[in-house]
């Protein structure tokens, strides 16, 4: 494993924006990656942070939102740990594809599909005590 | 929190240019701002995207909400946006299917909606 940055933010949506700062640099050392794939890795680390952000107002929780990042050789992670009620397994395999019928004229749900689709792997973990959402962008990975 | 509005007429267009960051914490004011000028009886919008750093998904919902107000007063809402790291978010969530999104304010405003 590689050198680990891990930061704290409270879980207010104003933090929301120095969390993508901090990830996308953190990343930045531990590149090259191309623009975009770095920009589209970025929107998926903000739609996690954002459930988690939500997840601890669900349940009053004002404790922090924990971001680890860990360079590895052929990828690097981002790990966003909420300490909210956790996610509902049964929704997570369920979820709708982004462009399909049952999202049509919706204005909300585009998040989880916005992480699955943005990073190049993702894995939720999820207990009653919290969740973490594992992020991860491959090295020479081409994907557009 | 950085989000920029300003709002123009072009041909019969309000034209909303956005800047700056779209997430869960700027996009209220990006939402009253449409709420406002759809109130204000501008139901031809053209929202100008091209100098936005950042757009999440909430962003996206505030525009489909947009749209959806503008179309119950059988009006029209586009897009302009040349830049790949927001019309990503928009192909990947099948939003292309549902948004005009034109290459500059003066192909939206030419387009007839």
């Amino acid at each position: 494993m590689g050198e680990v940055v891990r930061v704290e933010i409270p879980p207010r949506l104003e933090y929301l924006a120095l969390a993508r700062t901090l990830v996308v640099a953190a990343a930045g050392m531990h590149g090259p990656w191309s623009g975009h794939r770095l920009a589209d890795f970025e929107v998926a680390v903000s739609e996690a942070c954002t459930n988690a952000v939500e997840a601890h107002r669900l349940v009053d929780q004002d404790g922090p939102i924990a971001i680890a990042c860990v360079s590895h050789a052929d990828r690097f992670e981002v790990s966003v740990i909420d300490r909210g009620p956790g996610l509902d397994a049964q929704v997570l395999r369920d979820l709708p594809a982004p462009s399909g019928p049952a999202r049509q004229g919706r204005e909300g749900g585009f998040g989880l599909p916005l992480i699955r689709r943005l990073a190049d792997e993702v894995r939720f973990e999820s207990s009653p005590s919290g969740t973490a959402v594992h992020l991860v962008l491959r090295r020479g990975d081409t994907r557009g | 929190m950085n989000l920029g509005l300003d709002v123009s007429d072009r041909d019969g267009w309000a034209v909303l240019a956005v800047s700056g960051e779209v997430d869960v914490a700027t996009v209220p004011r990006l939402r009253e701002e449409l709420h406002r000028l759809v109130a204000d009886g501008k139901h031809r919008i053209i929202v100008d995207l091209d100098k936005v750093d950042f757009l999440d998904s909430t962003g996206l919902g505030v525009l489909v909400g947009g749209l959806k107000r503008v179309r119950a007063h059988d009006g029209e809402l586009v897009l302009v946006c040349t830049q790949s790291r927001v019309t990503k978010v928009f192909e990947v969530t099948g939003l292309t299917k549902v948004f005009a999104i034109h290459d500059s304010v003066d192909a939206a405003a030419s387009s007839g909606g």
